[in-house]
């Protein structure tokens, strides 16, 4: 198959995939895709430009002049719930975890309704009779309580604000990818080394300067077309945004069929692949990287090869349990596989091994090669563990250490050890021919460093099929009850259909369209939009799982398929599509925080007068700074980022969904009532997730937490509608006016 | 004096919207209870593929899909209604919401 080129070699070399590019001579396609790409968006953001000085400025810039049509309003909504999330993380939990996301993600097959069909046509309807342009404004017109405007601009702004900064990062990594390889960048970069000095003041871990460069890139491209343009320029680029990451999707997903001959074959070899549960006892200390620790498993006379799966630390004299795969691919009888005759180890290398070695002698008549070794920790290599090769010598030849070597510790941790070891070369040696007979013109190169082998015991092991990729609840490293147990499930199915209803950049865009047939007409749109992308999704990354096997890193399963399988052109196209994703989030995010500020706290709490003129510098300034601090923010983001995204999500939703939903449609809900559910919602979700951060109801390696086996989403959100209900009812009704302002109709029927 | 009688779109609105999360109710119940008697905890000898997917996904997950899409259709060009949604008080949003007025 034509396709399966660039994946096997991929693999063969274990080169990047912008190394890739450089071998084919095609680098340049992601770069002039971009590059058009960004073109048009600027193009677009100065026709919204043009058309924001004809028209009412606050009205335009936040809310398109409540205009948006049956098009724009569908890719606007489907582009800014598509976040970077859709093609990065999600890509990387269906390679991961395999077929369990297709119930992971199933909910979106209701999400158009359930998030347009809940609020939509009422929170249009309710802006238009009180002038609202933003969510917070909403509540204060509905209720008349400018407190509770404010509240909810100072709430949105802060989850929002969080939430850019990993969409930042995610941005300038996927610049970063694409472009460091080409001519130019590294350059640059190093013109901004000091931003990361800078840094590295406040921080152990200071970014890398290509990173920096890659962030100062999008965040310039994404503030200065959302500034200039506004929220008309937010709404056209997404619906450049969303036909670029639909056709994208479209084309990946032909490309990878016919990668891997159809999903018959993955799914049938998938069914004969087993692992291997093995239980570690180590004689030392250990840190090994992905494939590195090779097992050999004996059935009579037929061997297979293990490896293990993923990273592996582990202190000496103790013990670990690890997930092992069969390396050789699919096993032919299965079932007599799962009874060895024995585990060994047979290869462990150890990331943190690095052996230096300084020739001193070598005789090609005898083969005998002498070194001074020298490295950084304590190690003990029995005899043949080490391998060492030369660069530039014609015959190449091979040396392994005749006797044991030990680097024993004498004091200091920082001292560096050495000792004197003895090789003999492989047979091909004796034809060479040093200049002057002199050893120290030789090269080496250390090519294997086994160092662990015989520190490492197996204590037991158990072999079964790898079902978890082909049946729930999926494979959790750490997680007894696997990735997808009922509780996460249903919290799933809440978390992306009714969650997604209290997003206040959703709606901000159910406010703003024109009509309500334009308004069904776009939900339909959104569910063909998402069944076009989210099950295409789904099977091109359970098929990339058998393209390419063993990625270090799963969040890069989207930039690596797409290199493996689609030619040049087409792959600048398809990679532009997570970028359009990061950037239809990234520019919605900063307009609902500057239209926060603009207009809920200066043009309504503090200067209600201030001129057209006033209110258009100081929108341009919001925007551009708010752009500035989470940018500033990105240059050294907090761990947990993705975690911080679900957080975001949820908060919002627990925050705003339950209050929006009865303000809407309760007659008797109050402005206490309101205040109580949007306090209890937030405080629910976001102290859930502190007690997270400190240990309580989370995994290891997860901060996540998961109290009674749900997400803090559902606690958040029981929380604000029963505080909404209960502070409403023990609070005064509402006045009369309020009522019959948005409930009734205008005149008395005759 | 005589009482207002509720303004229609509300009214609307509010059906269309509980219509809305009974939907979702009905997938989300369909959904997750067939993939959970079907897919979860099986060996892989047992699952039957149809074109290559897990039995369980097709019909747990990608014909109710299509199946939402059907329902989709008929919730927004049957049952939702077009209504008049109105006009912006221009005084309003140019100088600071209803608290201008």
């Amino acid at each position: 198959m034509r396709a399966e080129w660039p994946a096997s070699r991929l693999l063969e070399t274990g080169s990047s995939a912008p190394a890739l590019f450089a071998d084919a001579g095609f680098r340049a396609a992601p770069a002039i895709a971009f590059l058009l790409y960004t073109a048009a968006v600027f193009v677009v953001a100065i026709f919204s430009h043009r058309l924001l000085r004809k028209r009412s400025f606050l009205q335009e810039y936040f809310l398109g002049s409540r205009g948006l049509g049956v098009w724009a309003l569908a890719m606007t909504y489907a582009a800014t719930s598509a976040s970077g999330g859709s093609f990065t993380g999600f890509p990387a939990l269906i390679y991961e975890h395999g077929w369990i996301l297709a119930l992971w993600i199933a909910s979106y097959m209701i999400v158009p309704v359930c998030c347009m069909g809940i609020l939509g046509k009422r929170i249009n309807q309710v802006a238009r009779k009180s002038g609202a342009i933003t969510v917070p404004d909403v509540f204060r017109d509905r209720f008349r309580s400018p407190a509770l405007g404010i509240l909810a601009s100072l709430l949105l702004a802060f989850f929002m604000a969080f939430n850019l900064v990993a969409q930042f990062k995610a941005g300038a990594i996927i610049i970063e990818r694409l472009f460091r390889d080409l001519p130019g960048y590294a350059s640059a970069a190093r013109l901004i080394e000091w931003i990361p000095q800078t840094f590295s003041v406040f921080s152990s871990s200071p970014p890398e300067a290509s990173y920096c460069l890659g962030l100062l890139v999008f965040a310039g491209a994404v503030i200065a077309y959302t500034a200039y343009g506004g929220f008309r320029a937010v709404v056209w680029t997404d619906v450049l945004q969303g036909i670029v990451m639909l056709v994208g999707v479209l084309l990946l997903l032909v490309f990878t069929l016919r990668a891997v001959g159809g999903l018959d074959v993955i799914t049938d070899l998938e069914k004969s692949r087993l692992r291997a549960t093995v239980t570690l006892v180590a004689g030392a200390d250990f840190d090994v990287l992905h494939d590195d620790l090779v097992l050999r498993a004996r059935f009579g006379d037929r061997t297979w090869e293990l490896r293990n799966e993923r990273k592996i630390s582990l202190a000496r004299n103790t013990s670990t349990t690890v997930v092992f795969l069969f390396a050789d691919g699919p096993v032919p009888d299965p079932d007599a596989a799962r009874a060895p005759d024995s585990i060994d180890v047979v290869q462990a290398r150890d990331s943190r091994d690095r052996i230096r070695v300084e020739p001193l002698a070598f005789d090609p008549r005898t083969r005998r090669f002498s070194a001074r070794l020298t490295c950084d920790r304590d190690l003990s290599l029995p005899p043949g563990r080490l391998r060492v090769s030369f660069d530039g010598v014609d015959p190449a030849f091979t040396l392994t250490n005749e006797n044991g070597i030990s680097f024993a510790r004498s004091g200091a941790e920082e001292e560096v050890l050495t000792a004197e070891a003895s090789f003999i070369a492989t047979p091909d040696a004796s034809a060479v021919a040093l200049p002057g007979n002199d050893a120290r013109s030789l090269v080496p190169q250390v090519e294997t460093v086994d160092a662990l082998t015989a520190n490492l015991r197996v204590d037991s092991s158990r072999i079964e099929p790898r079902h978890n990729l082909i049946s729930g609840p999926g494979l959790h490293p750490e997680q007894g009850d696997g990735f997808l147990p009922f509780g996460l499930a249903f919290s799933f199915f809440v978390m992306w259909a009714i969650s997604g209803a209290g997003q206040p950049t959703t709606m901000v865009r159910l406010m703003a369209f024109e009509s309500t047939k334009v308004y069904r007409r776009a939900m339909f749109s959104v569910c063909i939009y998402y069944t076009l992308i989210y099950i295409p999704l789904v099977v091109i990354f359970v098929a990339a799982r058998h393209l390419l096997p063993n990625l270090d890193r799963p969040d890069m399963a989207m930039a690596e398929t797409v290199l493996a399988v689609a030619p040049g052109v087409l792959a600048g196209v398809i990679l532009a599509a997570p970028f359009a994703a990061v950037m239809s989030t990234v520019d919605s995010f900063l307009l609902a925080i500057s239209s926060s500020v603009v207009r809920d706290v200066y043009q309504r709490s503090i200067n209600p007068r201030a001129s057209e003129q006033r209110i258009r510098r100081l929108s341009y300034a919001t925007t551009l700074l708010v752009g500035l601090i989470v940018m500033f923010g990105a240059f050294n983001p907090p761990r947990f980022l993705q975690t911080i995204i679900v957080l975001t999500t949820a908060g919002l939703a627990c925050t705003f969904l339950a209050p929006m939903f009865f303000t809407l449609y309760w007659k008797r809900m109050t402005s206490t009532g309101c205040m109580a559910g949007i306090v209890a919602g937030f405080s629910t979700c976001f102290g859930l997730y502190v007690l997270g951060w400190l240990g309580a109801f989370s995994l290891p390696d997860d901060v996540t937490p998961h109290p009674a086996g749900v997400l803090p989403v559902i606690w958040g959100l029981a929380a604000s509608i029963a505080a909404t209900i209960v502070g409403s009812l023990l609070s005064r009704p509402p006045p009369e006016d309020l009522v019959t302002l948005y409930f009734k109709r205008a005149e008395p029927r005759p | 004096m005589t009482e207002l009688p509720d303004d229609p779109l509300y009214r609307n609105s509010l059906r269309e919207s509980l219509v809305a999360i009974g939907a979702w109710a009905v997938c989300g119940v369909y959904a997750i209870t067939y993939c959970f008697l079907d897919g979860y905890g099986r060996d892989p000898a047992e699952i039957t593929t149809v074109f290559g997917v897990p039995r369980w996904v097709v019909f747990g997950v990608f014909l109710p899909w299509l199946a939402a899409n059907v329902f989709s259709a008929w919730y927004c060009f049957r049952f939702i209604r077009d209504e008049d949604l109105g006009e912006p008080p221009e005084a309003a949003s140019a100088e600071g919401g209803s608290d201008a007025r």
